[in-house]
């Protein structure tokens, strides 16, 4: 193939030719098989690596394809179906106050942009904002009431303002909470960093995470996750990277995680 | 801006390194713990997988034009995918099981908006009677994804941008403002040479021979 033959395929797939240049090509394609054999290739590579589409399979006799359909209908991969749904059965029956659920109901109204691209996936490598969005998990944050505590309505409250993503009005009852107990405050401190930082109000939100890191408060090493987090979302993946290490070095809060988003930043 | 440069810490690679090869033996011991589960159908320990890993594919799913009931369907098709891929071929996970199984949930995701952009029609009985052919070919196209995806990982990071924006069809004049080049002849020179690298890493893969007649 010359290079004025790549660079023709090239401009095909990037639908960057004339309607008559495009039949010229598919002319062309009919009648010379390693122009064909060439074209395949490139098509495959663009419609993979281009992630807003996808390469399908044209081929329906192959052998290896027959070994996997055998392998999808048998007896051992029902049961495997089987297990998965009992599975997932139960994970969605975790409890009608689940935040998850709650979650997951109002998760359409992210406030999470997509960026550059939905799906980052050179190297399967994600942007700082898919980081963020895959690694902030609002399940990990306790509830806010206390069964029979004083201020449980104000807490209840907030918590479900929270759950619905109504950062606004939640995070003036989360300053009330905080202003009058000292109980449960490192919570009430995560809830409301990660309120602002839903809003894209990193200033506050960083101030909220200091707070608590800085605190001798038992969830104090949360705040460091939540900030690292923070960074990514603020597309500064070089600091988020210096917080993680910090994590991993001390053994805090979500260490784990913290390994495998240094690995998607790396 | 917030100015935070007093607080950044100078990171070495190599102090990343060394944290990534103590944790890989933790690695390859879930990744181990998680195929186990698919391949005994443990519900138990495949419950903990849900737990872990659900709500990141659910909240991708649903940011993507998706539904929880498409996050819960792609979802069960890669444990399923993992599982069958496994027991013919015991293949490596290089990754953490976690950020495996997430990109397998991506692709499925990418391949089911592909198939209602392309006009497949939603399930009806003939498909559904097909849905194992289906899944096979699925998993076959997620093997030819990684042969590509791990040859575009081999290069430069300055090929990698560059491709990134091509395959993305992004207009030359486009890549020329944002990787700041000096013309779009130069942008097609470089993305020629790059692709052209690319290409040629693909035909020497060993796995290049079978995937290259579907």
């Amino acid at each position: 193939m010359t290079t004025e033959d790549i660079a023709l395929i090239h401009d095909f797939l990037r639908e960057d030719l004339s309607p008559e240049q495009r039949e010229l090509v598919n002319q062309r394609l009919e009648a010379d098989t390693d122009f064909k054999a060439a074209f395949l290739l490139e098509q495959q590579q663009q419609q993979s690596l281009d992630e807003n589409d996808w390469n399908f399979i044209q081929t329906s006799n192959f052998e290896e394809l027959a070994d996997y359909e055998v392998l999808y209908k048998s007896e051992k991969t029902n049961r495997l179906k089987e297990s998965i749904n009992t599975a997932a059965t139960k994970y969605k029956a975790r409890g009608t106050n689940n935040r998850s659920n709650k979650w997951a109901l109002y998760v359409a109204a992210a406030m999470v942009i997509l960026m550059i691209s939905l799906f980052s996936i050179l190297d399967d490598k994600k942007t700082p904002q898919e980081l963020y969005t895959v690694s902030l998990n609002v399940d990990e944050l306790p509830g806010l009431a206390v069964r029979g505590g004083t201020m449980d309505s104000l807490l209840l409250q907030a918590e479900k303002l929270f759950n619905a993503k109504n950062y606004e009005n939640a995070i003036p009852l989360l300053d009330e909470s905080i202003s009058l107990t000292d109980r449960n405050i490192g919570t009430l401190y995560l809830y409301k960093g990660v309120s602002h930082m839903e809003l894209n109000q990193f200033e506050k939100a960083e101030d909220s995470f200091n707070v608590l890191i800085e605190s001798d408060l038992y969830d104090a090493k949360k705040g460091y996750w939540y900030k690292a987090l923070l960074y990514l979302k603020m597309d500064q993946p070089d600091i988020a990277k210096s917080i993680l290490i910090t994590i991993v070095e001390n053994d805090y809060f979500n260490k784990d995680k913290a390994l495998v988003v240094l690995q998607d930043i790396e | 801006m917030i100015d935070r440069s007093e607080k950044i810490r100078i990171v070495t690679p190599s102090k990343i390194k060394v944290y990534f090869c103590l944790e890989s033996t933790k690695w390859m011991k879930n990744n181990l713990k998680y195929l186990n589960a698919l391949l005994t159908e443990d519900s138990t320990e495949i419950l903990n997988i849900y737990k872990e890993n659900f709500s990141s594919v659910q909240n991708f799913v649903i940011q993507n034009n998706g539904r929880t009931e498409d996050a819960e369907d792609v979802f069960q098709k890669a444990l399923v995918q993992i599982a069958v891929r496994y027991r013919k071929e015991k293949f490596e996970i290089k990754s953490s099981f976690e950020a495996y199984l997430f990109t397998a949930c991506k692709n499925l995701w990418r391949r089911e908006l592909n198939k209602l952009k392309r006009g497949v029609t939603s399930l009806n009985e003939m498909e559904h009677k097909d849905e194992e052919r289906d899944q096979a070919l699925a998993l076959l196209e997620q093997k030819r994804w990684e042969l590509f995806m791990d040859n575009v990982s081999l290069m430069t990071e300055s090929c990698q941008k560059v491709l990134k924006l091509f395959f993305a069809k992004v207009p030359y004049r486009k890549i020329v403002e944002q990787l700041q080049y000096s013309s779009e002849t130069v942008v097609r020179q470089r993305v020629f040479r790059c692709k052209q690298k690319l290409t040629e890493m693909i035909k020497r893969d060993h796995r290049f021979n079978y995937l290259q007649n579907l």
